[in-house]
């Protein structure tokens, strides 16, 4: 049995779940674990005090927020599964180095900025930001699956440099902006300036953009065995919704930014 | 033993260890990755001379490659790593990146690796692009013909080379005839590889010479214009001796891969010329492998 944390009191500001994964509370005893601190409202709060704390503790942590103001879910998790029902705040999964974080709901800001590893999967939208760098950060997503089945918002996969980032939905403007590497797949329409300032990496579109930045050049209709390659990991997500594709194939790309002479590119799956 | 007339006689094939690798050549369609395992392996027939022994295990379907197009998976083997990551990058080099619409992969897993798309990604002058995907690190290197893809590295292991049986019959149509059938046969099975032209060896070697630049030799023992002349391991009737040499992954790939070769001539049997079934050996003291006749046909 999974060990569950049931939000029970709701909160003026904002709740910080930062700490609070299944790694770091698998080993506790139960008091221990009513005991940790969270920051609630900006103070410095036990756990038992805004959450009721069920089940046994072990690998797999279940948190039921009661309002998209819980931050920091995930946060710097290391190994485990970590399930959330609900929607939630601002950076979950930041900086995740492995395990599993599932969000039944949709996610703030920052959803798994600087994430390192392991797998987090979203089943509603998030906001801005995801995969981006911490604030101050000149890195952002550096290993592991950001995939989100709803939309998200804009500069996601700002300054990715390694991984895999899955958007079945929509992203808003500067998606992959100052990408240094990695891979990005956009199910639905991509928003403005998509690959901004790119330096390199790859970004997958399902949908032709309407515009993208001047400084991206076109390098022609290509049939391209990398697609098949990169197909791999997106069809253990995206299972019957994967794009067509065979190795004959002609795929319009575009490669650059230009602006900052880089080698990235852009793929029309359509 | 006899087996459908034919003798097998009682001795052993002596065998040695060597280390191994395999990778997947994919193309465009099977003729250009055929073409481009057939240029690797060629001049890979012996240590002796190549530096390595490699041959085409076997062909790809799609659906067997990690890009989805046909190719062929290739065994290298060599004395030392040293020796086979040197003719692993040197040939995958000149004769695979060379060869239109080819694609290079690891073919088998392991910590134990050897550079692939590693060092040849600098032929891509600062434009090769590196893709992390599930783990594995691919090079893609430009060309004229589009992108050139090489997997980071491949797995290397233990192995065995120089399996061996030599097949004696009447006369050299009816011998290369049985082990034309004995290689086809052979060549279904995995983890083995006969580095052979076409699989088969005519030139069967002793160890050592009269000329001291020489460190291997006719095996004057069995050739029959020699009858007469030395001591000789042929009787009046033997016509021609042709040898299957098969390298493996195990020992019991090689075991099980000269069964079938055996098996597949004797099924041809005296009435068709084919005699006996010998084996090449060093007296026992060289190779640490011993394929007894007997005991692979029990």
């Amino acid at each position: 049995m999974s060990l569950i944390l049931r939000q029970t009191t709701e909160q003026q500001g904002r709740i910080d779940l930062r700490g609070i994964t299944p790694d770091r509370l698998a080993d506790l005893e139960l008091a221990v674990i009513a005991q940790q601190p969270i920051t609630v409202d900006n103070q410095q709060d036990p756990l038992s005090s805004h959450f009721t704390i069920e089940g046994t503790p072990s690998d797999e942590l279940t948190i039921i927020p009661l309002n998209n103001r819980v931050d920091g879910i995930g946060a710097g998790m290391i190994h485990g599964t970590l399930q959330v029902t609900g929607d939630t705040g601002h950076y979950i999964g930041s900086a995740m180095q492995g395990g599993k974080l599932l969000v039944k709901g949709s996610c703030g800001d920052f959803t798994g900025s600087a994430l390192q590893g392991g797998e987090l999967i979203v089943q509603g939208d998030v906001g801005d930001a995801a995969g981006a760098p911490l604030a101050g950060g000149l890195r952002g997503q550096n290993g592991g699956v950001i995939y989100i089945q709803g939309n998200a918002g804009d500069r996601t996969g700002e300054c990715q440099r390694r991984g895999l980032i899955i958007i079945e939905g929509d992203t808003g403007a500067l998606t992959g902006y100052r990408m240094i590497a990695g891979t990005i797949y956009v199910g639905g329409c991509s928003g403005e300036q998509t690959g901004l300032n790119m330096r390199r990496g790859t970004i997958l579109l399902r949908q032709r953009p309407t515009q993208l930045p001047i400084t991206l050049n076109y390098s022609g209709a290509l049939p391209l065995t990398i697609i098949t390659l990169l197909m791999h990991p997106l069809r253990q997500y995206l299972a019957k919704q994967t794009p067509p594709y065979s190795t004959s194939k002609r795929m319009d790309r575009y490669v650059g930014d230009l602006a900052c002479k880089g080698q990235g590119e852009i793929i029309i799956l359509c | 033993m006899q087996i459908n007339g034919v003798t097998i006689e009682d001795t052993f094939a002596e065998a040695f260890g060597m280390r191994a690798t395999r990778i997947i050549i994919t193309a465009l369609n099977l003729r250009w990755a055929r073409q481009a395992g057939e240029t690797m392996t060629g001049f890979a027939t012996s240590v002796i001379g190549c530096g390595v022994e490699a041959g085409i295990e076997s062909e790809l379907s799609g659906d067997q490659t990690p890009d989805g197009r046909p190719g062929v998976s290739v065994l290298l083997f060599a004395m030392s790593t040293k020796d086979l990551a040197k003719a692993l990058e040197l040939r995958t080099g000149q004769c695979i990146l060379t060869c239109p619409t080819t694609a290079v992969y690891a073919g088998m897993e392991g910590d134990e690796r050897l550079p692939l798309g590693k060092n040849l990604r600098y032929f891509g002058d600062g434009y090769q692009i590196s893709k992390l995907i599930s783990g594995k690190r691919y090079w893609r290197i430009p060309v004229m013909d589009g992108e050139f893809i090489a997997e980071q590295d491949t797995g290397r292991c233990a192995a065995v080379g120089g399996g061996n049986f030599l097949v004696l019959a009447d006369s050299l149509p009816e011998v290369l005839a049985a082990c034309e059938e004995a290689v086809i046969a052979m060549r279904k099975l995995p983890d083995i590889v006969l580095p052979f032209p076409g699989g088969i060896v005519r030139s069967g070697s002793k160890v050592g010479s009269k000329y001291k630049a020489l460190i291997a030799s006719t095996n004057q023992a069995y050739c029959p214009t020699l009858r007469g002349l030395v001591e000789t391991q042929l009787d009046e009737t033997t016509g021609a001796v042709l040898e299957i040499v098969v390298n493996g992954l195990t020992p019991e790939a090689i075991s099980k891969a000269m069964r079938v070769g055996i098996e597949t001539i004797c099924r041809r049997g005296s009435e068709q010329g084919i005699r006996r079934i010998s084996a090449g050996n060093y007296g026992g003291k060289l190779g640490q492998f011993h394929f007894k006749l007997h005991e692979v046909m029990a």
